[in-house]
């Protein structure tokens, strides 16, 4: 994990232009992956049977997170706090395929609203 | 990420066997939801003052963080941790009464949860160790709004201002709040920060502009003394 830390550190910049401009956004972005990822045929699948209610909940929570990551470079605290929230949304029922989903469709999100230059420097975090 | 999740170490407190075993006692009232038993454990266990903090720290606080780990590895459902947590707040509200009622000091302190967050224990435990180290403390309990906490901070001007934070996702929430105290004309409280989020990450508190972290109730304590001092 340490490692991992570092690299983030190192390699995850983010401008405050471009933190900014997520926290702006941040409404339209999370209307939009709620809605793509409520017309998924494998939703049930995904979110283990959860409700609906409890994906939004994390949909919201983890945009706000980000903004926090952004805004303070807290990379130490992605690395921490993700495979938690991993671990206990999957115990929970939710499978790992919803994360994989979830952040494909943020980072469709990323690239709709945000300005080219801003989007390309928030997604390398969600690589 | 998903491969570290698997590897990962939850939040314990690790305990000497003996308040391992009261504290597992004490858990099983709570998940059973019976606060007749809880409270009843709680009274043998609190008979003076200083049995106080023991029991919040080597009780309270880790059944608390099990009851969290329980959700979190699915063993129990988000009804039930609400459950055993507000026999907590039940519990904590009787030894309360358990306070020595001496003469509260000048010093005003405020303890509130940051806006948007609805944990609210850890805030409330150190109000309470605040209080009986003679602070005159008003806890304000779980997200509290920006404006709302400025506007009774500008009403009361406490020397210390403690702001718990949980969720990492409320760390902006909690550095406006401070942002707004610190350009208060004229007004130099000290702010204090704790809970979860700071834990992960010691040296948050810096960046969001707070004069000091405490990793406990026990710190928050004994931070608050040197202000006191100071």
């Amino acid at each position: 994990m340490k490692e991992l830390i570092k690299e983030a550190e190192k390699k995850l910049r983010v401008s405050n232009e471009s933190a900014e401009e997520y926290e702006k956004k941040k409404d339209l972005m999370l209307d939009f992956v709620n809605k793509e990822m409520s017309k998924r045929k494998d939703l049930a699948q995904l979110i283990g049977g959860n409700s609906l209610q409890m994906m939004f909940d994390n949909h919201r929570n983890h945009v706000n997170f980000m903004i926090n990551v952004f805004k303070f470079s807290l990379f130490e605290m992605l690395v921490k706090i993700v495979p938690w929230v991993y671990k206990s949304y999957y115990n929970n029922g939710f499978s790992y395929d919803y994360f994989l989903v979830e952040l494909e469709t943020w980072k469709r999100a990323i690239k709709n609203f945000l300005t080219e230059s801003n989007a390309n420097e928030i997604i390398k975090t969600y690589d | 990420m998903i491969d570290l999740s698997e590897s990962l170490d939850t939040f314990t407190i690790k305990l000497e066997y003996e308040w391992e075993e009261k504290k597992n006692q004490f858990l099983s009232y709570i998940l059973e939801g019976d606060f007749e038993k809880a409270l009843k454990f709680t009274k043998k266990m609190v008979k003076k003052y200083e049995d106080i903090q023991n029991f919040y720290l080597k009780i309270i606080q880790p059944a608390l963080y099990d009851v969290g780990n329980l959700w979190e590895k699915g063993k129990i459902s988000v009804a039930e941790e609400h459950l055993a947590t507000s026999i907590v707040g039940r519990i904590i509200a009787n030894i309360y009464i358990l306070f020595p009622k001496t003469k509260k000091s000048k010093l005003k302190a405020i303890v509130s949860s940051s806006p948007n967050e609805f944990h609210e224990l850890g805030g409330r435990i150190v109000a309470d160790f605040l209080e009986i180290d003679g602070w005159n403390v008003s806890y304000l309990g779980a997200n509290v709004p920006e404006q709302e906490l400025i506007k009774i901070v500008k009403k009361t001007k406490p020397k210390l201002i403690a702001l718990s934070v949980t969720m990492p996702f409320n760390i902006e929430k909690a550095h406006k709040v401070i942002n707004s105290i610190k350009n208060i004309e004229s007004y130099f409280p000290k702010i204090m920060v704790g809970g979860i989020a700071f834990n992960i990450m010691p040296d948050l508190y810096k960046k969001i502009g707070a004069d000091f972290w405490a990793k406990d109730a026990k710190e928050a304590v004994e931070i608050a003394r040197n202000i006191k001092n100071s």
